[in-house]
């Protein structure tokens, strides 16, 4: 379509309504998509309409080319002959030619591919069925009889986005028809992905985010975090919409970013954000679908979300969570009384100027909603706690295990296994029987004490407690602690050639640590049923089990 | 503890967590017996007559009535049994008096209740009773195939893009398990509300939809019931058939289109069924007789697949398929899922009856041992020769008592930060699951399509102007862009080399220290 086309198109279309605007899924203006380039590089473009986008090598494109037009494509950067560059949305059974290419149909799954025209099949001299082999094949660099002043000049020269050039690469190459035919193709696939001036366009998601984040940031700064680990951890965490979940994440914003996917809040055509017509009062108001995200540094570090377009600092009001993304401090969440951001506005004088009370009323809103931010948060009842931190573990469990309600999950995500095992083994079973048994004891001896004799014993606020104590969670809070490690591992499926891939990412593996929140019962618990099979595998090194002959036991559990 | 209303279903407990449990529902209630052994119970009421239902485990007796109006998640201990079904009643009715009397979750409640369940409460035992989760569910489901277990599922939601509002297709439901994590997953209210509060507006737009098909007569009637005791009657939709003969439309008086986003194939063959996953009419062999065809996928977004085999070959051949219908990105790979346990290691030294802790413990022991065996041959040599023992080896047994003779130690109390963190595989690993063959089949796009794109374009825009690439470029180069107005910048450096110029060609020595001065001014405001 050239643009005088597009003109009277426009044109004829004079009452506009008539025509169906476009529906559906589509890259829409401002949107981040993810571009994957031929050579397998990654990369995330903001499409606002009117600018220039530049792949590198690859070439340059309006944006406008791009917008309103589907995903999950493949384009063509195509220059005329006036200089002007459009984007051709490639068919498939074109796309599909060009990768898997005519010597290796689809129909051959069994590998015995035929050679291709451009092989010379003489040299093989093989009969039919058995494979051809690299045995005559010699390596030169002189093969290639394109230097690569000329390439360049080809790459210049190039009209119809680069094809041309790759055939003319594999036409100057002396030794094509030595080439077994998959060695063929996996000459052309890297021709292609050099000089190929062509792009998928994909959706952005969290997956993709968490895909594409290890190519340009410090695994670390996200700790490591994986698709698999990050999808184990919505299941074991029962993410579901309309629940209300608790999270501390200093991944930069993937996990609430996960969580907000998984709750619809990223999706502005699904949820519209909460109509705020009650005014916001300081009790607490339990919301349903919401994240509440209790972070260490005076603002949180959310920067994965800027890639669904919402920024905390200008939070746009149209976006589903502006009104469900509740955050909160540490201080803020533990001893409010001691947090000086967390007091009332101070009231204007009754003869102020209008100006001054519009602030202060301005104000008086953001405090109330503030307070009950903290009073709901304070208030708990969450239905999963979801941490993936930097921080250490066990002062975050002792603080917000108790916020979840009872049978709500609890995940944590560890970076390293020992700081894995070390989160599983605080809610071990000999922890637990110790704890059941020092529990009974200081009932016991309330209840000795008389009740009403109240000695004055009041619970240490966090601020108060010594390090040591911080780390003291509550074991019997806990049930069934499991740690679970898993990996993907990747397979090539190119046909004739499955096989896993040869290298990977390495560096950090992840571990998700999972356990169930639980109320025990007030007084003392014993146990039922001997383990018996123990004894019998009693080896040399004595793993803990149940101690037999205690007074106070935990059934119903083995060893961590 | 107030009872269901008559009117309004509840919503799933699966979906919505109740506060407490209420006796007589078909949704069943999580029983934790120990790490690993679940048991699933739907919680009966206590009838008039006969006998009240009693939950029998290894860990003891559990009466339905003490799970009756507790909160999820709560330790519950064993009773004995009530001699009579007449006491067991009225210990019931107590128990029921203490807790409706004021709310569970506060401690007076809570003691209260303690002190009416003394009265039967046995001596030892406990279970813990937690509200249903697919997780959970996955663990005490009866298996009557493969069951699709929590990191796989979890992984083919996150891959298939499933979020609220979703539609999804599940062919093989099998027993069911997938089907609860991926309702679980789509799920954005129930279309008939029953999940608001009254009065409410829905909270999401779209209503997200499972659509099952199982091939298998009875395991399709078995999931239907278990669907529709859990309260997910209206988010999932069972239909007894062959996907691969006949497709996903659901029959009817018109068939019905799931459009789709998303596609889950748990068969045997699943190559055979993606030819019916298109968005247009497969080419007739037949061109006289047009065929209607019902796409069963949304054609206005991309669609997900996840095709789950556990054989190479079945591989194969499904990714041949999906490449000859138009499907992209095709990935494949598998989870290795590993649970671990997490101990204490200790070591035990002699007196526990076991081998050396360190290096240092086995030299001092075979020191020892040498010194008995010397002793007790000495004494054996004093024996023969009718003299008295030296009473050395009396000594050495009496020191070492207790690293030599006791076999079998007392055991001794643990402290929970003693010995080695370590950590070792579960006991018996799931060493392959299945493949995970993951594709995408873009949005329907026609040509109307692309010309409304265009249209759009224009009005929020400039419009698609196959702009000139190569302006930046260009600036970058100095050279002068075409139809853009001429910066101050430029402007003044052209006009200040016109001037040095015109200054060239007529030579004045006076005038040159004043042109210089007025240069430099220039540069100045240059900046």
């Amino acid at each position: 379509m050239t643009a005088s086309t597009q003109d009277t198109a426009m044109l004829d279309a004079s009452p506009q309504t008539a025509l169906p605007s476009p529906c559906g899924e589509r890259i829409l203006p401002h949107s981040h998509v993810l571009i994957v380039l031929p050579s397998g590089v990654q990369k995330i473009l903001r499409v606002s309409p009117d600018t220039n986008i530049s792949l590198g090598k690859f070439g340059s494109f309006p944006s406008n080319c791009l917008l309103h037009r589907p995903y999950n494509q493949t384009y063509d950067i195509v220059t005329s002959a006036d200089n002007t560059v459009s984007l051709r949305l490639v068919p498939y059974a074109e796309l599909d030619a060009d990768i898997h290419g005519t010597a290796l149909s689809a129909e051959d799954p069994d590998g015995s591919a035929t050679p291709s025209s451009s092989v010379n099949p003489e040299i093989y001299d093989l009969p039919p069925g058995v494979m051809p082999t690299n045995q005559h094949t010699l390596d030169t660099s002189t093969s290639q009889t394109l230097t690569w002043q000329e390439i360049e000049e080809l790459k210049n020269k190039t009209t119809n986005s680069g094809k041309d050039l790759v055939e003319k690469l594999l036409a100057s190459h002396t030794a094509i028809d030595q080439k077994t035919p998959f060695s063929l193709h996996k000459y052309t696939l890297r021709k292609a992905g050099k000089f190929l001036r062509r792009f998928e366009v994909r959706k952005l998601d969290v997956n993709a985010l968490v895909e594409y984040l290890p190519t340009v940031k410090e695994p670390y700064k996200f700790l490591d975090l994986r698709n698999e680990q990050l999808a184990l951890m919505l299941s074991v965490g029962d993410i579901k919409f309309g629940g209300r979940y608790l999270v501390v994440d200093e991944t930069g914003g993937l996990v609430v970013a996960a969580l907000a996917e998984r709750l619809g809040l990223l999706d502005t055509t699904l949820t519209s954000p909460m109509d705020e017509s009650p005014s916001p009062t300081t009790d607490a108001r339990k919301e349903p679908n919401t994240i509440t995200l209790v972070h260490s540094n005076e603002q949180p570090n959310l920067s994965a979300l800027t890639h669904f377009n919402f920024d905390l600092n200008t939070p746009p009001p149209t976006h589903p969570l502006t009104s469900h993304l509740h955050t909160l401090t540490w201080l803020q969440l533990l001893d409010p009384d001691s947090d000086t951001t967390l007091l009332p506005p101070p009231p204007p004088a009754p003869e102020a100027k209008p100006g001054k009370k519009a602030t202060y009323n301005r104000k008086l809103h953001r405090w109330k909603k503030m307070m009950s931010i903290v009073n709901t948060a304070r208030d708990g009842g969450y239905d999963s706690l979801i941490i993936a931190a930097h921080m250490a573990v066990p002062g975050i469990l002792k603080a917000l295990v108790p916020l979840v309600r009872p049978s709500g999950q609890v995940v944590v995500y560890c970076a390293s296994l020992q700081q894995a095992a070390e989160t599983a083994d605080l809610y071990s079973s000999s922890r637990r029987a110790a704890a059941v048994q020092k529990k009974a004891e200081e009932l016991e001896r309330r209840q000795q004490k008389e009740e009403g004799t109240d000695d004055g014993e009041k619970e240490k606020t966090f601020l108060e407690m010594e390090e040591t104590e911080i780390e003291h969670t509550d074991p019997t809070l806990l049930l069934a602690p499991t740690l679970h490690k898993v990996e993907a591992r990747r397979y090539q499926v190119i046909p004739g050639r499955t096989h896993p891939m040869m290298t990977s990412r390495g560096g950090g593996e992840g571990y998700v640590v999972h356990a169930t929140r639980v109320e025990p019962v007030q007084g003392r618990v014993d146990a039922r049923g001997a383990f018996r099979s123990m004894k019998k595998r009693r080896v040399e090194v004595e793993v803990e089990g149940e101690g037999e002959g205690k007074k106070v036991k935990v059934g119903g559990e083995e060893g961590v | 503890m107030s009872a269901p209303t008559v009117d309004k279903k509840a919503p799933s407990p699966f979906l919505v967590t109740p506060s407490t449990i209420t006796p007589g529902a078909p949704c069943p209630s999580i029983i934790h017996l120990k790490r690993d052994h679940h048991l699933a119970l739907a919680v009966k009421s206590t009838p008039t007559e006969g006998p009240p239902p009693i939950l029998q485990t290894r860990f003891g007796e559990f009466p339905h009535a003490s799970f009756a109006g507790i909160p999820y998640g709560s330790q519950v201990r064993a009773r004995t049994t009530p001699k009579t079904a007449n006491a067991g009643r009225k210990r019931k009715r107590a128990a029921v008096a203490a807790d409706s009397s004021s709310s569970p979750s506060t401690p007076a409640a809570e003691s209260g209740g303690d002190k009416a369940e003394e009265a039967g409460a046995a001596g030892s035992g406990f279970v813990h009773v937690l509200a249903p989760t697919a997780e959970l569910w996955t663990a005490s489901l009866p298996h009557r195939t493969q069951v699709v277990y929590t990191p796989d599922s979890s992984y083919i939601l996150h891959q298939l893009g499933v979020r609220p509002g979703s539609v999804i297709i599940e062919a093989g439901a099998g027993s069911g398990s997938f089907t609860h994590a991926a309702v679980r997953a789509a799920y954005s209210g129930y279309p008939d509300g029953r999940e608001l509060e009254e009065g409410e507006k829905p909270r999401a737009s779209r209503f997200g939809k499972v659509w099952s098909f199982e091939f298998h007569e009875e395991r399709a009637g078995k999931l239907k019931e278990e669907i529709a005791a859990h309260g997910l009657d209206g988010l999932v939709q069972i239909t007894h058939q062959d996907v691969c003969k006949n497709g996903f439309l659901v029959p009817g008086e018109e068939p019905v289109s799931p459009k789709a986003n998303a596609v889950f194939l748990d068969l045997p063959a699943p190559w055979l069924a993606v030819p019916h996953l298109t968005r247009s009419a497969p080419p007739s062999t037949d061109p006289t007789t047009p065929i209607s065809f019902i796409s069963p996928l949304d054609p206005n977004t991309a669609t997900r697949i996840c095709c789950f085999s556990p054989c190479m070959e079945q591989v194969t051949r499904t990714v041949a398929s999906l490449r000859a219908h138009g499907w992209t990105s095709i990935t494949m790979l598998e989870l290795q899922h590993r649970r671990l346990e997490v101990r204490r290691q200790q070591a035990r030294g002699y007196s526990e009856g076991a081998s050396a802790r360190t290096l240092s413990e086995a030299l001092s022991r075979l020191v020892t041992v040498n010194a008995l065996r010397d002793a007790r041959r000495d004494d054996q040599l004093a024996q023969n020769k009718q003299e008295k023992a030296s009473g050395k080896l009396a000594q050495l047994l009496d020191e070492n008592k207790e690293t030599y003779h006791s076999k079998q130690g007392p055991r001794k109390e643990t402290d929970p930060d003693e010995g080695r963190l370590v950590t070792r595989n579960e006991a018996e690993l799931k060493t392959h699951t299945s493949y995970l063959t993951f594709a995408t089949l873009p949005r329907a796009w026609s040509k109307e399509d692309e010309e409304a794109a265009m249209r759009e374009v224009q009005k929020i825009s400039e419009g698609v102007v196959k702009g000139t690439v190569g302006d930046k470029e260009k600036r970058w180069k100095k050279e002068k862009v075409e139809g853009e107005p001429e910066s101050n910048r430029a402007k003044k450096k052209r006009e200040r080399e016109e001037r040095k110029k015109l200054e060239s060609q007529g030579e004045n020595g006076s005038k040159n220290g004043e042109t210089k001065q007025a240069d430099a001014e220039g540069m100045e405001i240059d900046g």
